[in-house]
């Protein structure tokens, strides 16, 4: 038999727990592991695929939804490259468009060209409830001595929610 | 206060039932499959603009509509000029984007993403809104070949 006290710890507690449902989803709806800027040049060379050292990361739900992953970047490249992902320390896969076109010297001298993918990543790619890190990846196609200078560039993921 | 009392019940009950619906809500609204599509498949094109080049996405529109963003990232290779644009509800092929030609020697893919803004007056309507890609060549006897690509629409907030 509950008394009146049991009662209003019982209400309490759904209280809470409700409280912290709709708390929950607005802290987690603008988080700076989100998104990723880059205001540097790097260099990378080799054969694809190896990692490009950008992460972000995102919260799934209970409910795994797919997610889209935006990347968009200046860069010069020596040889034909190709742009991937790899979700959750996977093997680096390629979830949408990937060629990048050779452009210049890979220097930094000159003018830079510009390449924005969007990539959707479902739960079947590896999406799991909680946290989730996507990496960019990638690497030349054609040559192993082929360099990608990527310039200032924006990486950032939202779930379908 | 008195034991069984009623009213307590009854707001327990309604903080519970909430708390279901709360969590149901969000399980049931957190997968829109429709609203992004991905293809891993290449797939060449012939024909001048406009007809649908066969991708669809769709999204729910609340009453009071608002503007939706759609975002189209694709490889490509073409021996001309192409255009690309969006059907809305069925409605004719509109706001043109233009795609470059592009044929790597070395037989890879260039790559594009077009972005297009779809105000309410664009033909969206309350409820479920269904949007196509749709475009072609500029260039009589030209092809055009879609790499891997992917199509998402959003709700502008």
């Amino acid at each position: 038999m509950k008394t009146p006290s049991s009662i209003k710890l019982c209400l309490l507690f759904l209280s809470v727990v409700c409280l912290g449902t709709l708390v929950i989803p607005t802290a987690s709806a603008v988080s700076s592991k989100e998104l990723l800027r880059v205001q540097q040049n790097q260099a990378f060379q080799g054969f694809c695929c190896f990692s490009w050292l950008e992460s972000v990361r995102v919260t799934e739900p209970s409910t795994v939804a797919p997610v889209i992953v935006t990347w968009s970047t200046d860069y010069q490249a020596t040889d034909t490259f190709i742009a991937g992902l790899s979700v959750n320390g996977g093997t680096c896969t390629l979830f949408g468009p990937a060629w990048v076109q050779p452009f210049r010297q890979a220097d930094g001298s000159g003018s830079f060209d510009s390449r924005y993918f969007q990539w959707v990543i479902l739960p079947s790619d590896g999406l799991v409830k909680g946290k989730n890190t996507f990496t960019l990846c990638g690497g030349a196609f054609f040559s192993p001595t082929g360099v990608i200078l990527l310039g200032a560039n924006t990486l950032s993921v939202r779930t379908m929610q | 206060m008195n034991i069984g009392s009623g009213r307590m019940k009854r707001l327990l009950f309604a903080m519970g039932a909430a708390c279901v619906v709360m969590v149901m809500g969000t399980a049931a609204f957190a997968v829109p499959p429709t609203e992004a599509l991905r293809i891993e498949t290449n797939q060449t094109f012939t024909g001048l603009c406009c007809f649908s080049l066969g991708e669809t996405v769709s999204i729910t529109e609340p009453k009071k509509l608002v503007p939706v963003v759609v975002t189209f990232s694709t490889d490509y290779r073409s021996s001309s000029d192409s255009l690309v644009e969006l059907s809305v509800n069925d409605h004719p092929c509109m706001k043109l984007q233009g795609m470059q030609a592009a044929a790597p020697a070395d037989g890879s893919f260039a790559s594009a993403t077009f972005e297009w803004t779809i105000f309410p007056g664009d033909g969206l309507t309350p409820g479920n809104n269904k949007i196509v890609l749709c475009g072609g060549l500029d260039t009589t006897g030209a092809s055009l070949t879609l790499g891997f690509r992917t199509l998402a629409v959003r709700i502008s907030k």
